[in-house]
C-alpha cells in the first residue's frame, strides 16, 4: 500500500500527464499507420525514454503499448486496412460498418472496448499478477500448441459461405509461414537462394498487401464515390448509443478477460485473443449470422480482447522477468535501461515504479477514451472522402510502411505481390481473414508442437497429459463442430 | 477478366504452390519438411475439392452491385503503382510519391488540378515528417538526400 501512495506524486504531476497524453497521441497515429506496429512504435521511443525518469519513462512507453494497439482498429474500421495485425479481426467486421454509414458508431464502440478491456487487464495486472504469472508455468509446449490450434477454429466459423475455400486460405497462410529458416532444425526451406527470405516471409508486409494494397486497387476501380454505399451529406455521424454499450457489457467483460488470460501466455499474441473473443461472442450471439457483415458485438469482442493483452503480457514480464510477447520483450529493454531488473524482487525493490506504472496505464486507458470518442466523428469523415483521393495516399502509406520493416525493398515488392492475391481473394469470394490467421499461428503451432514431441520422445500422449490440455482439447473440439450445428440452426429459422 | 478466368488462374497457382512445395519437403533433413509436407498435401487436397465444387456449379460468387469495380480503372492503378515501387529506389520516396500521387488522382478522375497539386505535395509531406522525421523510421532516399 506505501507503494501505491509513494506512486501517485510520480504520475499526478504535470509533465508525466503530459507525456502520457503525448504518449497516447503517439501510439495512436503509430498504430493506425500500416506497417508501423506497436513492437515498433515500443522501440523507437525507448532513446527518448533515455532523459525521463523511470517512472514517466516507462508511463510514456505503456501509453504507446496501449495507445498503438487500439490505434490499429481505426485504420481497420475505415478503411479495411488494419494498422497492425492484432486488428485484423476487428475489420471483418468494422469495415461492414463503415460501408453502412455507421463509422462513427463502430469507432466509438471500439474506442470503449478498448478502454474497458484495457481496464480489466491492468486490475489483473494489480491485484492477481502473482497467482496468474505461476498458471503461465504450467502452460508448456502442447498446451500452447493446442491453444494456437483453437485459435485456428475460428477459420471454421469464419468460413460461412465455403468451408473448403476458408481452411483452404487458411492452410495458404500456414505454407506461407514456413518459409524461412528452421528454428529447430537450422534447415533453409523454400528460401531460394534470397538473403531476404532467410528470416520468412514477413507477416507485416504480408498483412499490409492482403489487406491495405488490395484495399487501394478496389477503391480506385470501385463504381461509388465514396467508402459508404450511400452518402447523405446532411446526416450527422453518430456516435455508439448507451443502450448498445450496456448490451455489449458482459461481451467486454468476457473479452477483456480472454484477452488478458491469452496475454499472460508467452507467445500466443493478440491474434489468439482477438479469435477466441470473437468466436466465443459469435457463439454465444442470438444473431451469429450476422457477424461478418457488421455486427457490432463481433467488433467488440476483438477490441476489448486486443487491449486486454496488453495488461496480462505484461503479468508474467513484471513478476517473473518473461516477456509475454514481441512488444513485452522490447519493453524489457525499456525497463533494463533505467536499471529495473523484472521478476519477483521488482515489487519490492522498486514498488513505487512499478505501482507508477499500473496508474500511468489507468490514465493512458482515459486518455484513449477521451480522445477516441471525441475523435470517433472526425475520425470517420475519412470514410466520406473521395476514394480516388483516398486510394493513392493509402498505396504511398503501404509503400513507406513496407519499407520501414526492414529498410528494402524486398518488403515492398511482397507487400504488392500479396496485394495483387488478396485482390484475387476478393473477387472470389475468400475471406482474408483465415490467410492472416494461418500465417501468424502457423508458425506458433508448428514449434510448439514439434518442441512437444522432443520432450516426449515422441509420445502423442503428452497433448492430453494435463487437464489444461484436456479442456483445451474439448473447446477445440466444441469449436469445430458447434458452428455446423449453428449454421443448422440459422437455415430452419430462415426456413 | 472473366469471373471463371480468375478461378482457373486460383486453382492452377494453388496445386503449383503446394505441389511444388509437398515436393521440396522430402529433400530436407530430420523432422524439417514433415510439417509443409502436411499442409501442402492438405492444400492439394482441398484444392480438388474445390474444382469438385466449381464443376457442381457450388460455387457461386454473386456479387454485390453496390461493390462493383471498373476494371480499367483498376489495371491503370496496379500499372501505376509498379512503376511507382520500381522508381522509388532511384528517385527516392518523397519525390516519386508526389508524382505517383498527382498521376494516379489524374487518372482516376480528379479534375482539378489544383486541388491534385495541392493534396499530393501535402501528402508526401505529412507522410515524409511524420515517418522521416517524427518516427525516426528509414524511407527510400534519393541522392539529392530525401
Amino acid at each position: 500500500m506505501s507503494d501505491f501512495l509513494n506512486a501517485v506524486p510520480l504520475v499526478f504531476n504535470f509533465g508525466t500527464i503530459l507525456i502520457s497524453l503525448l504518449g497516447v497521441v503517439l501510439g495512436i497515429i503509430v498504430g493506425a499507420l500500416p506497417g508501423l506496429s506497436s513492437t515498433m512504435g515500443v522501440a523507437l521511443f525507448i532513446p527518448i525514454t533515455y532523459i525521463m525518469s523511470p517512472s514517466t519513462g516507462l508511463v510514456f512507453l505503456g501509453a504507446i503499448y496501449m495507445a498503438s494497439t487500439y490505434g490499429g482498429s481505426i485504420s481497420a474500421i475505415l478503411l479495411n486496412t488494419p494498422g497492425t495485425p492484432s486488428a485484423v479481426i476487428t475489420a471483418i467486421d468494422g469495415y461492414e460498418l463503415t460501408k453502412k454509414g455507421q463509422s462513427g458508431e463502430a469507432l466509438s464502440m471500439a474506442t470503449i472496448a478498448s478502454f474497458v478491456g484495457g481496464i480489466i487487464s491492468i486490475f489483473a495486472l494489480m491485484f492477481i499478477s502473482p497467482p496468474l504469472s505461476k498458471m503461465v508455468i504450467k502452460f508448456g509446449a502442447a498446451e500452447m500448441f493446442l491453444l494456437s490450434i483453437l485459435g485456428l477454429t475460428i477459420i471454421v466459423s469464419l468460413s460461412n459461405g465455403s468451408l473448403i475455400k476458408g481452411l483452404m486460405v487458411g492452410l495458404l497462410g500456414v505454407l506461407i509461414s514456413v518459409v524461412g529458416i528452421d528454428t529447430i532444425t537450422g534447415q533453409y526451406r523454400y528460401t531460394f537462394d534470397m538473403l531476404p527470405l532467410f528470416s520468412g516471409v514477413s507477416i507485416i508486409a504480408t498483412v499490409i498487401g492482403v489487406y491495405s494494397t488490395s484495399q487501394v486497387f478496389k477503391l480506385a476501380a470501385q463504381k461509388r464515390t465514396t467508402i459508404q454505399y450511400e452518402y447523405d451529406s446532411s446526416k450527422k455521424l453518430k456516435i455508439v448509443s448507451l443502450k448498445v454499450v450496456m448490451k455489449n457489457m458482459f461481451n467486454f467483460v468476457r473479452s477483456g478477460i480472454i484477452g488478458t488470460f491469452v496475454g499472460i501466455l508467452p507467445g500466443a499474441g493478440v491474434s489468439i485473443a482477438s479469435a477466441l473473443a470473437y468466436n466465443t461472442s459469435k457463439s454465444t450471439s442470438k444473431h451469429p449470422e450476422n457477424y461478418g457483415k457488421g455486427e457490432m458485438d463481433g467488433l467488440a469482442a476483438s477490441e476489448a480482447a486486443n487491449n486486454a493483452v496488453v495488461g496480462g503480457s505484461l503479468v508474467p514480464l513484471l513478476t517473473l522477468g518473461i516477456p509475454g510477447n514481441a512488444v513485452s520483450g522490447v519493453f524489457l529493454g525499456g525497463l533494463i535501461i533505467h536499471g529495473l531488473q523484472p521478476g519477483p524482487q521488482l515489487f519490492v525493490k522498486h514498488g513505487e515504479i512499478v505501482y507508477s506504472l499500473f496508474i500511468g496505464l489507468f490514465i493512458t486507458t482515459f486518455f484513449m477514451l477521451i480522445l477516441g470518442i471525441f475523435g470517433a466523428k472526425i475520425f470517420a469523415k475519412i470514410s466520406t472522402m473521395p476514394t480516388n483521393v483516398i486510394a493513392p495516399i493509402i498505396m504511398a502509406l503501404c509503400v513507406v510502411g513496407a519499407f520501414s520493416i526492414s529498410n528494402n525493398m524486398f518488403n515492398v515488392y511482397i507487400m504488392f505481390a500479396f496485394g495483387l492475391f488478396g485482390l484475387l481473394l476478393s473477387e472470389l469470394k475468400f475471406f482474408q481473414a483465415p490467410f492472416v490467421l494461418g500465417l501468424i499461428l502457423g508458425p506458433i503451432a508448428e514449434q510448439e508442437f514439434r518442441r512437444a514431441l522432443l520432450i516426449s520422445k515422441g509420445s502423442y500422449n503428452i497433448f492430453i497429459s494435463s487437464w489444461i490440455d484436456i479442456v483445451l482439447v474439448v473447446l477445440i473440439i466444441l469449436s469445430l463442430i458447434y458452428p455446423y450445428f449453428q449454421n443448422k440452426k440459422i437455415s430452419k429459422k430462415n426456413c | 477478366m472473366k469471373i471463371e478466368s480468375k478461378k482457373i488462374g486460383m486453382i492452377v497457382g494453388v496445386y503449383f504452390i503446394s505441389i511444388m512445395f509437398f515436393i521440396q519437403s522430402f529433400q530436407m533433413i530430420k523432422d524439417s519438411g514433415l510439417f509443409p509436407r502436411f499442409v501442402s498435401g492438405l492444400i492439394i487436397f482441398l484444392n480438388t475439392l474445390y474444382v469438385i465444387e466449381i464443376y457442381r456449379g457450388r460455387d457461386v460468387t454473386t456479387k454485390n452491385k453496390k461493390d462493383e469495380i471498373v476494371y480499367k480503372k483498376l489495371y491503370i492503378m496496379i500499372a501505376l503503382s509498379v512503376i511507382y515501387i520500381l522508381i522509388t529506389p532511384f528517385l527516392g520516396y518523397f519525390f516519386t510519391t508526389i508524382i505517383y500521387m498527382a498521376v494516379s488522382m489524374k487518372s482516376l478522375g480528379v479534375e482539378n488540378n489544383k486541388k491534385i497539386l495541392f493534396i499530393s505535395i501535402v501528402s508526401a509531406l505529412v507522410i515524409y515528417l511524420c515517418f522521416s522525421i517524427l518516427l525516426k523510421v528509414h524511407i527510400p532516399v534519393s541522392f539529392l538526400g530525401i
